[in-house]
């Protein structure tokens, strides 16, 4: 089993390569990560410290609908954030999809999925101003449409810290830019664990970092991206 | 000198006065905790757990141009976020008197000023899509506007963490729904201090409380209200 990890302008990721007991080829291209995870010359990439948005629209071409979700660990629970990425998760129909499939990647893991849906303001916000309550609207169908396919979901509202508090283990972002800044937030400002996103749609395993993760970060999603190639079809 | 806070279903509030060595006045209803703050029978008032919709549409009667800042303290640093209240800061003139207020808040209490615009991606992000661009324009235009009044600004773009390594004292997202999401983040989630949000635009010192919080919060925003009322009970306005 062979992981490949891009080396960009932060080099922590080659302290990480250096830690770990299994084989990771580094990579300095984005062409080159990308063809050595579709040929199938290695089991997994992870982006390490290379371009996310090349990578993604190179992965885009073989898979329209990819989406990534945030592997976090923080007060002791695991959980995957999602959407993250700023262009992804804008629509209700987008995140059904990424509640599905972040939900057959935790069942592939052996673990039961409960999905927290977020979304701008409480219940009694409704009707102080047209985004909020076309936010509640569409946590509301999303949270619907979610217990349609007899999956464990509860739509949280604004509450984020209720949701921490809970057994949810998929949150859904209202949409990609909050879910980057809950991202932000509580792994880059307030020191939560970040295994790096998963990214889902696709069948070969990649694994995005953010380009500003330490070497501790980087050897936590190298070891996510190994463990994963080893036993979990995704 | 006396404080006034309110009391709604979060009874947290009442063990957060216990131990407290100044005065404070317990009060049950918006009405009264407003009408107590505007005649001066107070000096300061906190929100509690009543409810801040209420309370904050009846000082817009008094003051129509309100914006809440919430003072946050993390790994040691002290800032204020704002907007944090979902239906302000939706346009740029509103930030722009947000920065303004919140500026002169910080000069009134002895500390330079140091901004920071959190819109969403990096530079190299626009043109990605229509509403990332619109964040991305609006936060160069932000700066650029409150730099010609002399005061120190960037854009961060979403980099949130690189501003609180930098320093930044005024962080101001790109609207109320999203600063509302980091204040939730930050305080309610991942256990920053929040000494409550200052109300800026007002003269009277109303310090609101997310509901959600605890003894310790609702006991700190106290004290801040305190504070503030030491220094002087009229704010910058």
């Amino acid at each position: 089993m062979v992981v490949a990890a891009g080396v960009g302008k932060n080099k922590k990721i080659l302290e990480a390569v250096a830690n770990v007991d299994f084989d990771v080829v580094t990579v300095e291209s984005e062409d080159e990560l990308f063809d050595l995870l579709m040929s199938g010359e290695v089991d997994a990439a992870v982006r390490g410290s290379l371009s996310a948005s090349v990578i993604m629209s190179k992965l885009k071409e073989k898979y329209p609908e990819l989406y990534r979700a945030s592997y976090i660990e923080f007060g002791g629970k695991k959980f995957l954030l999602s959407p993250v990425g700023i262009d992804e998760g804008e629509t209700v129909a987008q995140k059904l999809n990424i509640a599905i499939l972040a939900s057959k990647f935790l069942e592939a893991e052996g673990v039961k999925p409960h999905i927290a849906v977020l979304s701008s303001g409480r219940p009694n916000d409704r009707g102080r101003c047209r985004r909020v309550d076309e936010s509640l609207d569409a946590g509301e169908e999303l949270t619907a449409l979610i217990k349609e396919r007899s999956l464990d979901v509860k739509h949280y509202y604004a509450l984020l810290e209720d949701v921490v508090k809970s057994d949810a283990n998929i949150i859904i972002a209202p949409d990609g830019i909050i879910g980057n800044t809950i991202f932000r937030t509580l792994v880059l400002v307030a020191g939560a664990k970040s295994y790096g996103a998963v990214t889902l749609g696709m069948k070969e395993i990649y694994i995005d970092t953010s380009r500003a993760q330490d070497d501790n970060g980087y050897k936590r999603a190298l070891t996510l991206a190994d463990r994963l190639s080893k036993s979990v079809p995704i | 000198m006396a404080i006034a806070v309110g009391v709604g279903d979060n009874k947290a509030v009442l063990k957060a006065v216990d131990g407290i060595d100044f005065e404070v006045v317990i009060v049950k209803s918006e009405d009264k905790l407003v009408d107590l703050l505007l005649n001066g029978e107070v000096d300061a008032a906190v929100r509690g757990s009543l409810s801040a919709s209420v309370i904050m549409d009846k000082l817009r009667k008094t003051y129509p141009e309100l914006y809440r800042v919430s003072c946050i303290e993390l790994n040691g640093r002290r800032f204020l976020l704002g907007p944090v209240g979902l239906v302000e800061g939706s346009n740029l003139p509103d930030k722009l008197r947000l920065a303004w207020l919140g500026s002169e808040f910080l000069k009134y209490h002895g500390i330079k000023p140091s901004l920071a615009i959190i819109t969403s991606g990096r530079p190299n992000d626009t043109a990605r899509n229509k509403k990332i661009n619109e964040m991305i324009e609006d936060g160069e235009t932000l700066t650029s506007k409150i730099n010609e009044r002399s005061i120190e600004a960037k854009h961060y773009y979403a980099l949130l963490d690189d501003a609180i390594l930098d320093g930044a004292n005024l962080i101001i997202p790109f609207d109320g729904i999203f600063g509302n999401m980091i204040f939730r983040s930050m305080v309610l989630a991942a256990g920053a201090k929040s000494y409550g949000a200052v109300t800026l635009g007002m003269k009277e010192i109303y310090i609101d409380t997310s509901r959600s919080q605890n003894v310790e919060g609702f006991k700190r925003a106290l004290k801040f209200a305190n504070y503030l009322s030491k220094i002087g009970n009229q704010l910058p306005f």
